[in-house]
């Protein structure tokens, strides 16, 4: 029996039944975790678990597109996701990107929390001697809990070329990236099975960076939406939901509402019409029934609601209204 | 072929496919088996041909095969992580004949790396790995990416062997890292009538500016038909440099069978900025005495390697052997390709 004959058809038939994606052209045998640095970042958890997916063309387009930001070669492909936990819950994530500094690569780890802030970063590897020996902890100072938009902000001020502009763009480009390449894990556990009963199971998810952008803002404007909203607007993350030829289908929200003892466990579902499809929720501080009666709903105007969840409703609708207008 | 048998080899690859069913069920989040091999995975077809000239004569060596990387995960965190590279390798024309082979027109399967690396027991401080590993010892450990390349650590002289099978326990803890193995010293082949080896590295951090390492070993290593009785020790260190430059070093000692021997390695290489390019120099000498006689060998490579993107890989290297007769040059061209 020829050995090496029956091997290369078992690697040919192999290699065209796994989906081999973006390759890597360094051998996965020197692959490591950041253990160490993922329990500095967070030290009260006590596992994590790893979510590989593949950074592709459409997430350096989205990173591009929304960003301006050109992505290193060695940003495409197979990259870990880690999920800081304690015990099952989730704690907040742990990413390693690569950005080109003035000396060259430096590989940078973000902690993300679970409604996409920035928790920290390390630097895990650098040419840049100066860099490595930066205090982390001052290294992440201006960008601890703040969200993309208020990174942007943050950019604009920072002088060009500067190391806090490298610094703060680099946090912008793993909020995307994060976004855009895993955001079932960022949706949370029940956000898998909500949008597959929603929308079926062929359902894709695109990030929406910046949800309340001019075009929503003047929506919300019209109806002279001016009452405080229950969502705190930069902890409201938005994904639209897109069928297989990209026809987008309704967006899936995970908002934080604006009272004190909820967490960010709440999943709203909006079809393109602007009508609450589900929603959902792991928190007790909640009322569940309360909940379900903004299911059906597809509110036009204030007059549409009588309580502040059904204004929420509202809320949801405009802006998916907004993002999905073809 | 060399004389490898087919149920040996079909028995190591159902082996390793076992170990990967049985964890299946704490992470499998698919129904279907080929989505769950997909799941949390890395997979590349890798191929190589490499062109080596020495002595005055030129052979070839080919090589295709594959590197699965898949990380088993639970709800409650990662469980491990299997890595398989079986590569079938070819050499034409070869002077000598390397161990893995019959004679110098010949094939084999070479098991690089086939390991399982269970990570589920204590937050990544105490993990234990099974199946064919680097051995834990010196430079070879540390920097990991030596597999099917031309740029080399010196392992199969320093250690004896570069990988090899056995079970081991490592980790990684907020000031050191380490890694102890029990192996079989038989390299590439399986035999669990070997006597077999100890070795072990600790260290402290790769990733930092700097760090140094201490390793042991010893044991029996299997140099043909024979068994020869190995004592190492060894200290090695590194030292990132500015402007992209590294400095590794290596220095072992030890006896092999009746023989004192002494290994040292100095290398000094860079990076481009975008790190597709590396450019590096070593130095490597070693000693050997036994009574009455020392046998000496120095060794200068430099070598570069070109990485355009995340597919393509081109090589070279030439090693001047000093204590040759004419000081002879090794010259040797590799390209490599992953899909």
């Amino acid at each position: 029996m020829n050995i090496q004959k029956n091997f290369i058809h078992l690697l040919v038939t192999v290699s065209l039944m796994v989906a081999a994606g973006y390759s890597h052209a360094v051998a996965y045998c020197s692959l490591r975790d950041p253990v160490r640095t993922i329990y500095e970042l967070f030290p009260e958890a006590d596992n994590y678990r790893s979510n590989v997916q593949t950074v592709d063309r459409q997430a350096r387009r989205a990173v591009q597109e929304q960003l301006s930001f050109v992505m290193h070669f060695n940003e495409l492909g197979r990259h870990t996701l880690y999920v800081a936990q304690q015990g099952d819950k989730v704690l907040g994530f742990v990413h390693a990107r690569s950005e080109m500094t003035t000396s060259g690569l430096s590989e940078l780890v973000w902690a993300v929390s679970t409604d996409m802030k920035i928790m920290g970063v390390r630097v895990q590897r650098s040419r840049d001697l100066q860099l490595m020996r930066r205090d982390p902890v001052e290294l992440g100072a201006g960008l601890v809990g703040k969200s993309l938009a208020q990174l942007n902000d943050s950019l604009q001020q920072a002088a060009p070329g500067s190391l806090d502009a490298l610094v703060t763009a680099g946090a912008m480009k793993v909020l995307t990236i994060t976004q855009s390449v895993w955001p079932l894990e960022v949706l949370g556990d029940s956000a898998a099975q909500v949008l597959a009963d929603t929308f079926g199971a062929e359902a894709q998810l695109e990030p929406i960076m910046y949800l309340y952008d001019a075009a929503v803002r003047q929506r919300l404007a019209a109806l002279e939406f001016t009452g405080s909203s229950i969502f705190v607007e930069d902890q409201v993350l938005g994904f639209k939901v897109l069928d297989q030829g990209g026809t987008p289908m309704g967006m899936i929200f995970k908002p934080t509402l604006n009272f004190d003892e909820v967490d960010d466990s709440l999943v709203w579902v909006v079809d393109s019409a602007g009508t609450t499809r589900r929603v959902s929720t792991t928190s007790d501080a909640i009322d569940a029934m309360s909940l379900d009666a903004t299911v059906g709903l597809a509110p036009e105007s204030l007059e549409d609601c009588s309580n502040a969840l059904e204004l929420g409703a509202l809320e949801l609708a405009v802006v998916t209204r907004s993002h999905t207008a073809l | 072929m060399n004389q490898l048998n087919f149920r040996s080899f079909s028995s190591r690859l159902a082996s390793a496919g076992l170990c990967a069913l049985l964890f299946l069920s704490s992470g499998a989040q698919a129904a279907n088996p080929l989505d769950e091999l997909a799941h949390n995975a890395r997979f590349s077809m890798d191929f190589s041909t490499r062109v080596i000239d020495s002595m005055g004569k030129t052979w070839t060596q080919q090589a295709i095969g594959i590197d699965y990387h898949k990380v088993f995960s639970a709800e409650r965190g990662d469980v491990g992580v299997l890595t398989l590279q079986p590569f079938v390798v070819r050499i034409d024309d070869a002077p000598m004949v390397p161990g893995i082979f019959d004679d110098n027109h010949d094939q084999a399967l070479q098991w690089r790396i086939a390991n399982f690396n269970y990570t589920g027991l204590a937050q990544g401080r105490f993990n234990i790995r099974v199946g064919h590993m680097e051995v834990p010892f010196g430079l070879e450990h540390v920097i990991g990416t030596t597999n099917g390349t031309l740029h080399q650590f010196n392992a199969p002289k320093v250690a004896g062997l570069k990988a090899d099978w056995g079970v081991s326990i490592n980790g990684v803890l907020p000031w050191f890292e380490y890694e102890i193995a029990k192996t079989q010293g038989s390299g590439n082949e399986f035999n669990d009538s070997a006597e077999g080896l100890v070795a072990g590295r600790i260290g402290l951090p790769r990733d930092g500016l700097w760090w140094l390492g201490v390793s042991g070993l010893e044991g029996a290593v299997e140099r043909g038909p024979n068994e020869v009785d190995q004592q190492r020790w060894a200290l090695d260190a590194g030292i990132r440099l500015p402007r992209g430059f590294n400095l590794l070093m290596e220095y072992a000692q030890g006896e092999d069978g009746v023989a004192d021997v002494q290994h040292q390695l100095f290398e000094l290489n860079w990076h481009t900025p975008t790190e597709n390019t590396l450019v590096y120099t070593q130095w490597r000498a070693s000693e050997s005495e036994v009574v009455g006689a020392t046998a000496r060998s120095r060794n200068l490579h430099v070598g570069f390697r070109y990485m355009p993107d995340n597919h393509f890989i081109a090589s070279m290297e030439l090693r001047h052997h000093l204590d040759a007769e004419n000081h002879d040059v090794t010259g040797l061209m590799q390209l490599r390709y992953r899909l």
